[in-house]
């Protein structure tokens, strides 16, 4: 019983991680209708960041993390006026296969510019676990599902009660109508991004206190499953993605732990093509969606 | 038309002395063709038998060469791939002359060379390539590190020497090195009389080992065998920590860069790996190479393939020392080595594999390596 306990813990560790970069995805796609498929890089972007400013100029831990934000809102920023913004009016293929290649861009980037070698990841966390009577979760857990939790909780009040988050919705629903109303389209976009990243800024810190090692690839992988688990949830549905993060993290953990570590990946691929075949909108969709 | 029969005719020269020109001038040196991973994400391996070779010819240079004869070594760039391997091969054989190959470092890239090297039967050594198959069925072909099986053996009779009965191991799935080490190591832990209490495995490139750790945690083993690198073994430590699995680790020799891909250093102590050298090691021979690889690099020989590519040069000189440079002599007298060498006394088995000892080797609180002892076969 306290080892399937523990399982599922360590399932709601990874669920967590993989929620929060979901929600960056599930923003940006529910308001541009854009597959950012470069947000995962944006969390590698924090993570070497981290390892700059901290490796090398030895600035303190709490400035940095505000600095991990700020970096990874100013990528997002301009990615998305440098390359997204010029194909608005394309078809939406001509911009997916944009975002695929950004990714590619920032990866290659990091590649020549940190050497394909592994670094350390520099914060980690040292705090006791927590003890719930015989059971003992580790702080690193505590703290990133706490965080999600939080986050996603925020995320919906904002883009529910903020005259922001209605700008936001409105631009969902109809982008022109949106303009006529006299919202400035640029700019919400702009924030959306903005707060996707720092999503994708505050992701790269607990994935790299989890997981302390710090390579150009590190976001395409964290990056994939996010993305899964925001259509599992119902792409464009913040507790969707929620929802689809920690179902796709009890999924790989438990089948790690009970059948095979190598079918993990199929099961979850497999509760996707199910979940899709039956509710193509994902889990929490709806036939007429109410988007972000 | 005019221009491309000029091309050709250019061509034809250049190419022309350049097929006569090597064998002019190869009387009075002998010849090595190196062959090493000199650039791309294995470059550090690559480089470290390089220094290693490098440092050892100077010497032997200084000291007169072999037998007056001034010592060359030609290297060339695999860049990792055994394509690039092969063609290298065919370069420094066909158009350097050379009288052995020197290489390669990783072991797909060694593997599809030594095939070419043993059909031509021209001596080959390597310092770095530990996979069983690369020596077998191939006469001319040597290597001075030891094997994964060896390795293997040797820690778990070191487990069973530190007085721990109970193990568990977490391996790769996706990788032959980590596999091959897994089963050699259980087989060993089952003929010792260890209990191997929990298997555990992970896909390639997986970087959540909570699971499988939890479930290793279950068992209560008193050591965990991690036949990883070191960038995946510092996020399974990292990972113990966080679930509260506290007992002694045990690596293979992919542990030795742990240091740099490891954040939280004082998580190294409960770690013990087997080495092909310490710079700590206590003979003669060793003192004097790390003096001797500070001096000329202004670094330490971290790496321990520097010291078996130093070796791999001292045990191929020596071969060209009994004054012969047929192909068939030289392969002869190598497997005729009996050496003390700076990775330990080398001497060959029917297999052409070095029976050497092992270095068991620990950390200290701030990740520095500490030499525990020599594990003899």
């Amino acid at each position: 019983m306290l080892l399937f306990l523990n399982q599922l813990i360590n399932g709601l560790h990874v669920g967590a991680i993989y929620a929060l970069i979901a929600l960056g995805y599930t923003m940006v796609y529910g308001i541009v209708r854009l597959i950012n498929f470069a947000h995962g890089d944006i969390l590698m972007v924090g993570a070497y960041t981290a390892v700059v400013l901290i490796t090398m100029l030895h600035l303190p831990v709490l400035l940095v993390i505000i600095l991990v934000l700020l970096v990874c809102v100013l990528f997002g920023v301009l990615i998305e006026r440098v390359a997204y913004k010029p194909l608005r009016n394309s078809p939406r293929i001509s911009s997916l296969i944009t975002a695929i290649g950004v990714s590619m861009l920032l990866q290659n980037i990091a590649l020549l510019v940190f050497t394909p070698t592994p670094k350390p990841y520099p914060i980690s966390l040292s705090l006791p676990a927590l003890q719930i009577g015989t059971l003992s979760i580790g702080s690193i857990t505590v703290l990133t599902i706490l965080v999600s939790a939080a986050l996603m909780i925020v995320l919906q009040l904002f883009v529910s009660t903020t005259r922001a988050g209605k700008a936001m919705r409105a631009v969902s629903e109809d982008f022109d109508a949106a303009q006529l109303m006299g919202i400035n389209v640029n700019n919400t976009i702009s924030l959306t991004f903005a707060i996707g990243c720092a999503l994708a800024g505050i992701g790269s810190l607990l994935y790299g206190l989890a997981y302390p090692s710090v390579s150009p690839t590190l976001g395409a992988l964290p990056g994939l499953k996010a993305f899964i688990a925001a259509v599992l949830g119902g792409i464009g549905i913040i507790p969707g993605a929620m929802l689809g993060g920690l179902i796709m993290g009890l999924a790989e953990s438990l089948t790690k732990a009970y059948i095979s570590s190598q079918l993990s990946d199929a099961v979850v691929y497999g509760i996707l093509i199910v979940v899709l075949l039956f509710k193509p909108s994902g889990l929490l969709g709806r036939g007429t969606r109410e988007k972000v | 038309m005019k221009k491309g029969t000029w091309l050709s005719l250019v061509l034809v020269l250049v190419l022309g002395i350049g097929l006569i020109a090597p064998a002019a001038i190869a009387e009075d040196t002998i010849k090595i063709g190196g062959i090493s991973t000199l650039s791309g994400p294995y470059a550090l391996y690559g480089q470290a038998v390089k220094k290693g070779v490098d440092l050892y010819v100077s010497q032997l240079n200084e000291k007169g060469g072999v037998n007056g004869k001034k010592v060359e070594v030609i290297w060339e760039d695999d860049r990792g791939e055994a394509n690039d391997g092969v063609l290298a091969f065919e370069k420094l054989v066909q158009n350097d002359g050379v009288d052995a190959i020197l290489g390669a470092v990783l072991t797909g890239v060694t593997k599809a060379v030594a095939e070419y090297a043993a059909d031509l039967g021209i001596p080959m050594i390597t310092a770095s390539s530990t996979a069983y198959e690369i020596t077998t069925d191939r006469p001319s072909v040597f290597r001075t590190c030891f094997l994964d099986p060896f390795q293997a053996v040797q820690l778990a009779r070191y487990t069973k020497d530190e007085g721990l009965t109970k193990v568990a191991v977490l391996y790769d799935n996706g990788n032959e090195y980590s596999k091959g080490l897994y089963e050699a190591f259980v087989s060993e832990a089952a003929a010792l009389g260890l209990e191997v209490v929990a298997t555990e495995s992970a896909a390639y490139g997986d970087v959540d080992f909570k699971t499988q750790l939890t479930n290793v945690k279950n068992a209560s083993p008193e050591a965990v065998f991690l036949p990883y690198y070191g960038a995946e073994a510092a996020l399974i430590l990292t990972q113990a920590a966080e679930i509260g699995l506290e007992v002694r680790f045990l690596g293979a020799d992919g542990i030795s860069d742990i240091v740099d891909a490891i954040a939280n250093k004082a998580l190294l102590k409960n770690m013990t790996y087997s080495d092909h050298f310490s710079t700590q090691a206590d003979s003669e021979m060793a003192k004097s190479f790390v003096e001797a690889f500070k001096a000329a690099y202004n670094e330490e020989p971290s790496v321990s393939f520097s010291a078996t590519g130093y070796d791999a040069a001292l045990v191929l000189t020596e071969a060209f020392k009994q004054g012969s440079t047929e192909y068939a002599d030289v392969a002869a007298a190598i497997r005729a080595t009996n050496l003390e060498a700076v990775s330990g006394q080398i001497t060959f088995d029917d297999h052409n594999d070095p029976i050497k000892s092992a270095f068991m080797i620990t950390f200290d609180e701030e990740g520095n390596k500490v030499f525990l002892k020599m594990q003899n076969p």
